[in-house]
């Protein structure tokens, strides 16, 4: 025994990417403790709210994201959890989402936008990174559903199976084609309003989405959150309907399409996903 | 905001340090104190500390740390300044906790490892470096032993 000399611990390769990956989802909630306290003591606003409104909002939806790739990891078999494509996309979530969320904090406390901000050279190249990491997130996590089929353990429910198969692809893809059609600038300007006003003030609670004009933020929250509904869709399918989880997930994916496919029309067309009087 | 409304905050993360450093020096190492003490004390000062830099540290006119006068500058702030010190606070403690692992892993006594903490706690570094300095006399004579 000495204590001068250090050896790090060899890594095991069949635990790393939902290590990689719990660690993630950890550091989000731990971010989200100071952020929820920074949001009680600091009057800055941004678009008509408290600046400290969206780095939760991100903490919040990128932990959920990064736990439920941890626990479809876990679900996996040794040899498909070891492999160099699950460790690849674990990481590739955990760092870009860690990347991420460190820019979107450090603007919050300069009281700047992060998304869509081509103020100064600085911000448009970090607008351009952060565009750089969110597409690595959602490629990878659509990876990780196309390998799935192959990768699960023999216990797993087939209502499971084809939720997970079907939330990472499906809410990979339509991410994808939501959020690159509104960072384009192909619709309106570079933004994701469309028409109404552009403030957030008057949004609806929680996710601020605009309640006076089209928000392409409402088809972008559905298309990602696919690859937590389905999966748990078909788990809880397995639990109380066995017999029927695999039609019972496929009719719940096709919904899930088409609240996107009707949510995007909406925003489109200028209007609120919900109006408020 | 003025530095008296700082205060308030200040005392109560001194005692919450204080209260860590007690339970390190004088209560039993029981399987659970370090993991309280990292989980409990030294992460509420973290997260005091990470929400006076989310809301202040953006506002501080002239700082940085590339010139004294920077740090300074960032000093000057009231919220940075107990910023500042919360940030001592919690990372004292915390190698306190390391050193204090370290010497009963290498069967220092508790009555030798006290003044070790207390001049971590006081005056860091130099707690850090008679800490060092306990550990590597006795841990080459093991190593030459073969232990």
């Amino acid at each position: 025994m000495t204590t001068i000399a250090y050896q790090a611990p060899a890594r095991d390769k069949e635990t790393s990417a939902v290590t990689t990956l719990s660690a993630g989802a950890a550091i989000m909630i731990a971010l989200a403790l100071p952020t929820l306290a920074a949001h009680a003591l600091d009057a800055r606003t941004l678009i008509g709210v408290s600046v400290w409104d969206k780095p939760l909002k991100f903490e919040i939806s990128i932990a959920l994201h990064l736990a439920t790739l941890a626990l479809i990891v876990r679900m996996m078999t040794p040899e498909a959890r070891a492999s160099r494509l699950v460790r690849g996309v674990a990481l590739t979530n955990a760092f870009a989402g860690v990347g991420e969320i460190a820019y979107i904090l450090y603007q919050a406390g300069r009281g700047r936008a992060s998304h869509f901000n081509f103020e100064t050279p600085f911000e448009i190249a970090m607008y351009g990174l952060m565009g750089v990491g969110a597409a690595s997130m959602v490629i990878a996590t659509l990876l990780l559903g196309l390998s799935a089929p192959k990768s699960f353990a023999l216990e797993t429910g087939p209502g499971l199976k084809l939720g997970v198969v079907l939330g990472l692809t499906l809410g990979g893809a339509l991410t994808l084609v939501v959020a690159g059609l509104m960072s384009s600038g192909a619709i309106t300007q570079p933004g994701h309003w469309v028409g109404g006003v552009r403030s957030d003030a008057n949004g609806l609670p929680l996710v601020g989405w605009s309640t006076a004009g089209g928000d392409l933020r409402v088809p972008h929250f559905f298309a990602t959150h696919l690859v937590q509904a389905l999966p748990l869709l078909g788990f809880v399918a397995d639990r109380v309907m066995r017999h029927v989880s695999v039609p019972v997930v496929a009719i719940g994916a096709v919904f899930g399409v088409g609240v996107v496919a009707a949510t995007f029309a909406q925003a489109m067309m200028g209007l609120p996903f919900l109006a408020l009087p | 905001m003025e530095a008296a409304n700082w205060e308030l905050p200040f005392g109560i993360a001194n005692l919450a340090a204080m209260i860590g450093w007690v339970a390190l020096i004088f209560l039993p190492r029981w399987s659970w104190l370090l993991v309280a003490l990292r989980f409990g004390i030294i992460s509420l000062l973290s997260v005091a500390y990470a929400t006076l830099i989310f809301v202040f540290a953006a506002g501080a006119k002239g700082a940085g740390f590339s010139s004294l006068a920077g740090v300074a500058a960032l000093f000057a702030v009231s919220p940075l300044l107990l910023a500042g010190w919360i940030h001592y606070l919690a990372f004292d403690l915390f190698v306190g906790t390391v050193i204090a692992e370290k010497s009963d892993a290498h069967g220092l006594s508790r009555i030798l490892q006290t003044p070790i903490l207390l001049a971590t706690f006081m005056l860091g570094p130099l707690g850090y470096l008679i800490h060092i300095a306990s550990l590597s006399l006795p841990a080459r004579r093991a190593a030459q032993q073969g232990a």
